[in-house]
């Protein structure tokens, strides 16, 4: 990991209009940095907006408010983007939730994991291609054999794999993955989530991780930012953020997550937290070097009334 | 306690085209008046199919190749489709994973509880609308009055899955089973569901049959444990026999793929390879070839139940006396209670 920064979100705020009256606040002045080849753990509950931070970070969306930077560009900017995009193209890969629905049903697997090479320009020749492609599948754990096959011919797992592979293929330097174990099983998690680790090893590469099993981000990132409706709430050091929570919510989330230890848990008191006792405004504060929590503007006290 | 549900030898197949499928193999366990046993197992293993398969929830081509099932009492293996209709619900009563494919996204949740009791219960209007609210506030939905004329779509996740609960609870039954009820849930919400289960246990003395992947979930619930693989238990035992004492591979295999246990090893242990398919099983131990364990019996014979204390056994050669003493490999340290 070295302290180059590869991705900077700062303030980043998007709103949805629903009708004239109604606009929901997905992600409310959201900030944080990833650098060179660091795992960056984005977890929060369901609606809390890390998916919206992953898909304003692709420029899926356009912002409401604040800037996304990569490397030394202003991505978030249509201009920037635009004259960067081979290099964007080439460097920031998603990777989705749901491999059935991300990769397309009539392309095989050779295809899937050639499409973004073939866009980058980076193996010219077939055999070149061919080769890295083989070599794709050895690193994600398939044979060569699945080259042929359709998404709709493989397991859930073996899927995510090909959309793995998919995203090494251009030797991106920053991978976000969106929830990519939630719908596989236990001992396929496992399976991924080593692969991952692997990976991350050979080819450097930054991650963003988003996810709600908080164990698994425990057990993955360097870093790791809680989200509730929109909000950044803390933001620290992996260890330190689960050993040392600040911010009530964040212990209480800590709180609920079972253990499997059956008399650990059956004694264990779960701390609670009323989201709607969020107060409104709020800034994220270094509470110690590294270790970032939102406190309401005005009251000093964490919970207090605004 | 009385034995409210018991399962001797019980094996279930389906006639496919392509040949038997071998769902449900031999599995034979008792539940007791407010126990909690949870199944746990990789998906494919038959744990949702064993627990329709008990309210006879499955396609035609689903048949009881062996063994009987009784509830409180009673043999309900051979029973016909009318004598089931007056068991569930009543008996027995089914909480499905997804909540909005269990409602009907049409119909307010009163009336939903309400059908419930008025066909099952022939309770009038006005008894069954007391009962409901009864019911709603059991499952601690607050204001339940308003929330009675309410659809599910203004419920969240969480809360749709108390209006299930309170459904099935509508007609007083003895054996809940409880199909991944949390797994659709975030975290907290999930704590709190489990809390609710536990305290509805406490209050009505019901028996769960709790089908979970997640070990957190399980070792905060259970009383008991039931590991399945390949259509059979393969380790069944007390909640702290089966987490502090596993004796089975494949135990060992699901406690490793815990991230929680590896974080000083650096990785995740997964089981190698897929669940087998159900069509065609191999000859021995259908473990076996996952199992890095194995002995050269397993390939050519099942392993018997092996008892390990009265409560807890383990299908595995390695507790056969002249196997070799293996050491397992994951171990939870009991930690302490905050």
């Amino acid at each position: 990991m070295s302290t180059e920064i590869i991705l900077k979100v700062s303030h980043l705020k998007q709103d949805f209009p629903i009708s004239r009256k109604l606009t929901v606040h997905a992600v409310d002045d959201v900030s944080f940095q990833i650098h060179r080849g660091e795992i960056f753990g984005l977890v929060g509950e369901s609606g809390s907006g890390k998916s919206t931070v992953a898909r304003s970070i692709m420029g899926l969306y356009r912002l409401t408010d604040g800037e996304v930077w990569f490397k030394k560009n202003k991505i978030s900017d249509k201009r920037v983007y635009r004259k960067n995009r081979a290099d964007i193209q080439k460097n920031v890969q998603i990777i989705f939730q749901d491999s059935a629905a991300a990769l397309n049903p009539r392309m095989t697997v050779r295809d899937i994991i050639a499409e973004p090479i073939q866009a980058s320009h980076l193996c010219p020749r077939t055999e070149e291609l061919d080769a890295r492609i083989d070599e794709l599948l050895g690193q994600v754990g398939l044979e060569t054999s699945y080259r042929t096959k359709y998404p709709s011919e493989i397991s859930g797992g073996q899927r995510q794999r090909v959309a793995i592979a998919r995203s090494i293929g251009t030797r991106p330097e920053l991978i976000i993955a969106d929830e990519p174990i939630a719908s596989l099983d236990v001992s396929i998690q496992a399976q991924i989530i080593n692969l991952f680790r692997r990976l991350q090893r050979e080819y450097g590469f930054a991650f963003l991780f988003i996810a709600h099993d908080l164990s698994i981000v425990r057990f993955l990132s360097n870093r790791v930012g809680v989200m509730l409706r929109g909000r950044m709430l803390e933001l620290g050091e992996t260890e330190t953020l689960y050993q040392t929570p600040l911010h009530p919510y964040t212990k209480a989330l800590l709180s609920a997550v079972p253990v499997a230890d059956p008399v650990y848990e059956r004694a264990k008191k779960r701390l609670e937290f009323d989201p709607d006792t969020l107060p409104q405004g709020g800034t994220l504060l270094e509470k110690a070097p590294g270790h970032w929590v939102m406190c309401p503007d005005k009251a000093p006290v964490l919970t207090g009334p605004d | 306690m009385r034995t409210v549900l018991e399962l001797n030898n019980y094996s279930l197949s389906f006639d496919t085209p392509e040949g038997e499928v071998e769902a449900v193999r031999d599995v034979s366990f008792t539940l007791k008046e407010g126990e909690i046993l949870a199944i746990v197992g990789e998906s494919g293993c038959g744990k949702t199919v064993l627990c329709r398969s008990l309210l006879k929830l499955l396609p035609e081509n689903a048949f009881v190749k062996s063994g009987n099932v009784r509830l409180c009492g009673q043999d309900i293996t051979a029973c016909s489709e009318r004598q089931m209709r007056r068991l569930r619900g009543r008996k027995m009563a089914m909480v499905f994973q997804d909540p909005m494919t269990t409602l009907n996204p049409t119909v307010p949740i009163g009336k939903q509880i309400m059908e419930a009791l008025r066909n099952q219960e022939k309770l009038g209007y006005r008894a069954a609308k007391a009962r409901a609210l009864e019911l709603l506030k059991l499952v601690e939905i607050d204001h339940p009055e308003e929330r009675l004329a309410m659809q599910p779509h203004f419920f969240s996740g969480g809360m749709r899955q108390r209006c299930v609960l309170a459904i099935a609870l509508a007609s007083h039954p003895k054996v809940l089973l409880a199909d991944e009820p949390t797994t659709a849930l975030d975290v907290t919400v999930q704590a709190k569901i489990l809390d609710l289960l536990l305290s509805i246990r406490k209050k009505t003395g019901i028996a769960l049959v709790f089908i979970s992947h997640d070990l957190g979930v399980v070792a905060r619930i259970a009383d008991r444990v039931a590991v399945m693989y390949a259509g059979k238990i393969v380790e069944i035992g007390t909640a702290e026999e089966i987490f502090y004492d596993p004796r089975h591979p494949y135990t060992w295999g699901l406690l490793g793929a815990l991230p929680a246990l590896a974080a000083e090893r650096g990785e995740l242990r997964s089981i190698p390879g897929m669940p087998p398919s159900l069509r065609g099983l191999p000859t021995g131990d259908a473990f076996a070839v996952r199992n890095e364990y194995a002995l050269a019996i397993d390939y050519e014979e099942a392993p018997p139940m092996f008892s390990i204390s009265p409560t807890h056994s383990a299908a595995t050669w390695l507790l056969d006396p002249r196997a070799p003493q293996i050491e397992p490999p994951v171990r939870i340290k009991r930690r302490q209670p905050l």
